[in-house]
């Protein structure tokens, strides 16, 4: 399997009062499929996601990518693991407001050379149809627009997995579906697998597996 | 990425913060490049002053002197100047100094009386008086002392002092100038007559100094050497000698003006710390999106050390400007330190060392040069401890900005 979770769980200690956020979850999505989680506000899908894209740390349990185990690993290791194998999308987008279109899609090619770098992000920023804006502020764009340079900047660099948290939450309808027919474009084209978390039910309809989650339980796997 | 640039448009981007942060920086700057070049200059003046009017570049004086015994005859000698004739790239010239009361008729005041043999005098010291006539068989008071005891150019005042032997002796002079002279030994306590004169109310020869000016400083050793070899029964002292107690006072306030840098540069560097702190906080969704892309602590680190580097850097160079602007006027025109130095009654305040009339700062390339390369690196060291609140808070907290 491509990504495996072996009995996730994650307990928050706020003021000495634990909280059981995800209690043993074991989820399987194979490589380049779609996979969606869904529920309610507060039944996990945020903790998950962060813990699968080694932005938080499991209390107990294992998580997998390509066969390859994120746990016990220092910061630098985790750093590292991230930026060779994952991409991000944000729900607000969390571009560099000093940066331009492209310099915020170039800082995922990190020490690449200028000429492959230029070459990258032009492209990539032309199959998000973003060409002629990449010398526009993140304030100068549509939030529409400033979610495809984020998805730019997660493709960029051809993740193995790419984890979108909300990624049409903030975005009207009309935009919020081109975003999603986007992805499932990239996920065809590119054999990238995709972890959503989601509220859009239009996510669903593109979703090879769909995981509803309740406090912080997987309750039913599609 | 960049951070370098990436750090310049931040900077950029809060204006009025780094405005502020840098503007507390070049006064700091500014204050330091002040303080340093003016202290030097007055250090400078100071001891250049005193070579000129006292003590020149060696003197010849009596085994065991004695300063607190000025009429002692242990503070006299005699001794031939043939050896200093034959010395070349030298002038000398000798003076007495005896303890005196000066006398207007209404008031008496004791004063250094200093004789001198004025045609010798000129070719070493630079003493002059404000009549510009030549001493003569005159008395030249130091400023003060005639502005104490009223008198002026003309008037004629009396001379009372004890020979070697312990004989009164008592002269009346007319006043043929005034010494306007930042050197207390002149402006508050001297009066000057004809060494020749001198000698000869007291019956002797004696004298208590040869002071000898070199025409090369840098021959300051060996012709030292040479003096002392010569005169091996008298003491032989180096202005460097005669100047100590002048560079420890300077040291001592050197000790006080360090004392002044630190503050301001505390002040300074704790603006750019609470700068680079709000940086921090406010950047800390960036930070988080960073880090989540897979940029390590230290590249995290370096966004926030480069934005001290560009607050360090901006003001210094303002500071630097800052300090040129403020030393041209200080270095031509100077402070009529004279002017700030006189009491309400106008008597001119004794700081027991030579004070120049006019101080003039310097101009030393270490204080305009020296900030531009030391406070951008002292700015990104004291910005890496802010900076590292950066990676201290969880990825998670700030991607989503929150406490």
């Amino acid at each position: 399997m491509f990504l495996e979770t072996h009995a996730i769980k994650k307990i928050y200690d706020n003021n000495s009062m634990p909280f059981e956020a995800l209690t043993d979850i074991n989820i399987v999505l194979e490589q380049g499929k779609i996979g969606a989680l869904v529920g309610a506000s507060g039944s996990g899908k945020t903790t998950l996601l962060n813990i699968i894209g080694a932005l938080d740390t499991a209390t107990e349990g294992e998580v997998t990518i390509d066969g390859k185990s994120i746990m016990n690993k220092t910061p630098d290791e985790l750093a590292l693991f991230r930026r060779e194998h994952l991409g991000f999308i944000f729900q607000s987008y969390n571009l560099i407001p000093v940066l331009t279109a492209f310099e915020n899609v170039a800082l995922s090619l990190f020490d690449a050379p200028d000429a492959e770098k230029k070459e990258k992000v032009m492209t990539i920023l032309q199959t998000v149809g973003l060409e002629g804006k990449e010398h526009s502020f993140p304030n100068q764009l549509s939030g529409g627009q400033q979610q495809r340079v984020s998805i730019a900047r997660a493709l960029v660099k051809t993740p193995k997995l790419l984890l979108a948290d909300e990624p049409t939450a903030n975005l009207d309808s009309v935009t919020g579906h081109q975003i999603l027919e986007l992805m499932a474009e990239i996920n065809q084209k590119a054999n990238i697998t995709i972890l959503f978390s989601t509220h859009d039910s239009r996510v669903m309809s593109i979703a090879h597996k769909i995981f509803t989650m309740q406090d912080g339980k997987i309750i039913k796997e599609d | 990425m960049n951070f370098l640039m990436m750090s310049l448009k931040n900077v950029l981007r809060a204006k009025g913060r780094a405005i502020m942060t840098l503007s507390i920086l070049s006064l700091g700057i500014m204050i330091f490049i002040f303080y340093g070049t003016f202290v030097e200059g007055f250090m400078n003046q100071s001891i250049q002053g005193s070579i000129d009017e006292e003590i020149s570049h060696i003197r010849i004086r009596a085994l065991n002197y004695d300063e607190d015994l000025p009429l002692n005859e242990t503070n006299m000698f005699y001794t031939s100047s043939d050896a200093l004739d034959k010395i070349e790239g030298i002038s000398y010239t000798p003076r007495l100094t005896l303890s005196a009361d000066l006398d207007n008729y209404e008031d008496t005041l004791p004063i250094v009386l200093i004789g001198i043999d004025s045609t010798k005098d000129e070719q070493v010291f630079t003493l002059t008086s404000t009549s510009g006539e030549p001493l003569g068989d005159t008395a030249w008071l130091g400023g003060s002392v005639a502005r104490d005891m009223g008198v002026n150019i003309g008037d004629y005042v009396n001379l009372t002092f004890r020979s070697p032997i312990g004989a009164y002796i008592s002269g009346e002079y007319e006043v043929g100038g005034i010494i306007n002279s930042g050197n207390p030994l002149f402006s508050t306590q001297g009066v000057v007559i004809a060494l020749e004169e001198l000698q000869s109310l007291i019956g002797t020869n004696l004298i208590s100094f040869y002071s000898i000016k070199l025409d090369d400083k840098n021959q300051l050793d060996s012709i030292a050497s040479q003096v002392k070899k010569d005169y091996p029964n008298n003491e032989v002292l180096t202005w460097l000698d005669l100047t100590e107690d002048l560079r420890l006072l300077m040291e001592q306030k050197d000790g006080m003006l360090g004392s002044i840098y630190f503050i301001i540069a505390l002040i300074a560097f704790l603006g750019l710390m609470n700068s680079i702190l709000i940086s921090v906080w406010e950047k800390r969704k960036n930070t988080g999106t960073l880090r989540a892309l897979g940029y390590k602590d230290k590249d995290i680190i370096k966004i926030f050390v480069y934005e001290g580097f560009w607050i360090g850097l901006a003001g210094s160079i303002l500071g630097v400007v800052l300090g040129i602007l403020l030393n041209i006027p200080l270095s031509t025109i100077g402070i009529n330190y004279g002017a700030l130095a006189t009491s309400g009654d106008g008597a001119t305040i004794d700081f027991g060392f030579y004070v120049p009339n006019i101080i003039r700062s310097v101009w030393n390339p270490v204080y305009f040069v020296g900030p531009l390369f030391v406070i951008p690196i002292v700015a990104m060291l004291v910005s890496y401890f802010p900076a590292k609140k950066s990676i201290q808070m969880s990825i998670v907290d700030c991607i989503r900005n929150k406490d």
